[in-house]
């Protein structure tokens, strides 16, 4: 732990420079190596504490395995879009989201496909992902579905929760899994309002941003922040930034 | 940024992902990916070995090289 706060520290300074999330797919090694789980690098640490590739033999990495999506842009693409995935080690699938945000669990050591997900994003104004979020309860028996979930939100503005070891969505959150989140007003067209980042999970509470798409209207809807029950979808906050009155 | 000493970071136009020297800046590594690595790579462990993660899927405003890939490494070989 005390090496992990050390580590914290460093990355804290090297914020803007570097580009390194740490995940580890299990249990703290006994050689005393911290590892560092999603939620610490979901806090933006931006740090690992591994060692075993280093300054001495760096130029001897090779790879190991490719996986491909699937999800390229057409012949004469015009539009938007970027495969900006900072893929996320959870329940021991390496999960990959794609400029469709769909989402696949890879073996982290050997590339293979586990399982996939398709959030079915309509994802027509700007193709991206650039993660989605975890959570574990605490208080759900061991190996119960949906135990451990993730968080994705979409371009028409729903929260889904799934299973991080099956990919099933969870029965308990929402609707079948799915929150489709209010906008302040009705939208023009359904990515107007966007839920594009992954959403920030405190405590037992799913925060989801929103972006408010650009240049339609002058009396757009409010860019709020909504927060949600990360076991059951219920609505918990909400915040607007901007002073209405 | 790892304990390693080093910092591995794509987000240039090129078709490359690099490793610099945390102390000096110094190129350590460098490989040819398949489109331009515009994400945050990702390092973990799994049954002792370290990997290092990155997703090469090009940024069509900046107009480099798109694609659907994520590329993982590791070491040919492990010193134990």
């Amino acid at each position: 732990v005390r090496l992990f706060r050390i580590a914290r520290d460093c990355g804290c300074l090297l914020i803007g420079l570097i580009s390194l999330a740490s995940v580890s797919a299990i249990e703290p090694a006994a050689a005393g190596q911290a590892a560092a789980d999603t939620t610490e690098h979901q806090l933006g640490t931006q740090y690992s504490p591994l060692r075993q590739i280093n300054r001495k033999n760096v130029g001897e990495l090779e790879r190991v395995w490719e996986f491909h999506t699937g999800d390229l842009p057409p012949a004469n693409f015009k539009g938007l879009m970027s495969f900006e995935d900072e893929p996320t080690l959870v329940a021991g699938n390496l999960i990959i989201c794609s400029v469709k945000r769909r989402l696949t669990a890879l073996d982290p050591a050997t590339g293979k496909v586990r399982w996939t997900f398709d959030s079915n994003d309509p994802g027509t104004r700007y193709q991206k992902c650039r993660s989605i979020s975890s959570w574990s309860d605490a208080t759900a028996p061991p190996n119960s579905q949906c135990r451990t979930r993730l968080f994705l939100g979409t371009s028409d503005y729903r929260l889904i929760a799934i299973d991080a070891t099956t990919g099933k969505p969870c029965a308990d959150f929402g609707k079948d899994g799915v929150v489709a989140m209010p906008t302040s007003k009705p939208v023009l067209f359904p990515e107007e309002v966007a839920a594009g980042s992954n959403p920030a999970v405190i405590n037992d509470v799913v925060v989801v941003g929103s972006a408010v798409a650009d240049n339609q209207r002058v009396d757009a809807p409010s860019g709020r922040v909504l927060a949600f029950d990360a076991r059951t979808g219920a609505s918990r906050w909400e915040f607007d930034p901007e002073d209405r009155s | 940024v790892t304990a390693g000493g080093l910092v591995f970071i794509g987000y240039t136009l090129d078709d490359t992902f690099r490793a610099f020297d945390l102390a000096t800046g110094e190129v350590l590594w460098e490989v040819d990916i398949p489109a331009a690595g515009t994400a945050v790579p990702v390092t973990y462990e799994v049954n002792a070995e370290q990997y290092v993660v990155i997703t090469a899927g090009g940024h069509s405003m900046y107009e480099s090289t798109m694609g659907d890939a994520v590329v993982a490494y590791k070491l040919k070989r492990i010193e134990r």
